[in-house]
């Protein structure tokens, strides 16, 4: 019984099956034990957190990017002057290190889950971005526009409750070799 | 122009994800976030053929759009990204062998008519 509970704890650690990984409920607390007591421990972090940090990363990177960019002013120029002026706006830096965030994150999703999975479901940032500019631009939200968040709201709630993954990893990025794919 | 624009937006950016989905499924599952497990990703990102064409493709797409942006507005932009919804699933099921059953379908399609008017009623 104690090794077979021994062996349970190794494979949670180390060579967790696809499945395990997407359908993980490993509290937070153990995560963030493990992090802070010792740094060889994998931050891992749930599918859902993942898709969270891409949601976020995207709707405030293009919002502050496009602040940025229109307090820098028009940049359409052959010298490439313009644009290495238009990065010492601090809204610029910003909105680009947070497409970096999105690009590493939509990325990393892909590695977990499949396409067909991601494209609905990170459409959430397009009633992020129509809500936010109802409730901090003050701009009026059409009643189209609010039936069309209806409706991507619906469908992402269709998307979520089927399978994250349906086709296998082919191996686990990192140093230990995978094999529970096939 | 405006047409060749969309084009230019829509092939690319389907391209792009689906290259972006086999390298990333090739390379292997990231599950490790900290910030060296991140950096020795990007590292290995950078040598993979597939993700480089298709950040390359993104790239494409994304310039595609900014020019398309400079001539009309958003609202004749952002509906072409709601038929690649229905493209891309299509490619993800033949191309990726993804399983679509009936509930991504239907959801996939209710987000892509939820896109096209958010864009379509600003």
């Amino acid at each position: 019984m104690a090794h077979d509970q021994a062996d349970f704890g190794e494979l949670q650690l180390t060579r967790e099956f696809p499945g395990r990984v997407l359908g993980s409920r490993r509290s937070v607390a153990t995560l963030a034990a493990a992090v802070s007591k010792n740094q060889s421990q994998p931050l891992r972090l749930k599918t859902r957190t993942v898709i969270a940090l891409l949601v976020a990363s995207n709707v405030l990177g293009n919002f502050t990017l496009s602040r940025g960019l229109h307090e820098v002013g028009r940049l359409v120029s052959l010298s490439p002057w313009p644009y290495i002026h238009a990065f010492v706006n601090p809204l610029v830096v910003l909105g680009v290190l947070l497409l970096i965030v999105w690009l590493i994150s939509q990325l990393s999703l892909l590695s977990r889950v499949d396409l067909s999975y991601v494209l609905p479901v990170t459409s959430v940032s397009y009633v992020l971005t129509a809500m936010m500019g109802e409730f901090l631009l003050h701009e009026r939200v059409s009643t189209e526009r609010w039936i069309g968040i209806g409706l991507i709201g619906l469908g992402v709630s269709l998307v979520v409750r089927t399978v994250p993954r349906t086709v296998p990893v082919l191996n686990k990025f990192g140093d230990r070799p995978f094999e529970a794919a096939q | 122009m405006k047409w060749l624009l969309i084009a230019l937006i829509v092939v690319p950016g389907t391209i792009a994800d689906v290259l972006n989905t086999m390298g990333m499924k090739r390379n292997g599952e990231v599950y490790d976030f900290r910030s060296r497990a991140i950096f020795r990703l990007i590292l290995s990102l950078a040598r993979n053929p597939y993700i480089g064409v298709g950040v390359l493709a993104m790239a494409v797409s994304f310039f595609a759009l900014m020019a398309l942006l400079s001539i009309t507005n958003l609202s004749f932009a952002v509906p072409a990204t709601a038929f690649s919804y229905v493209l891309e699933t299509a490619l993800a099921k033949y191309v990726l062998k993804e399983h679509i059953g009936w509930r991504r379908w239907a959801g996939t399609s209710l987000v892509g008519c939820g896109v096209l008017l958010v864009s379509l009623g600003v």
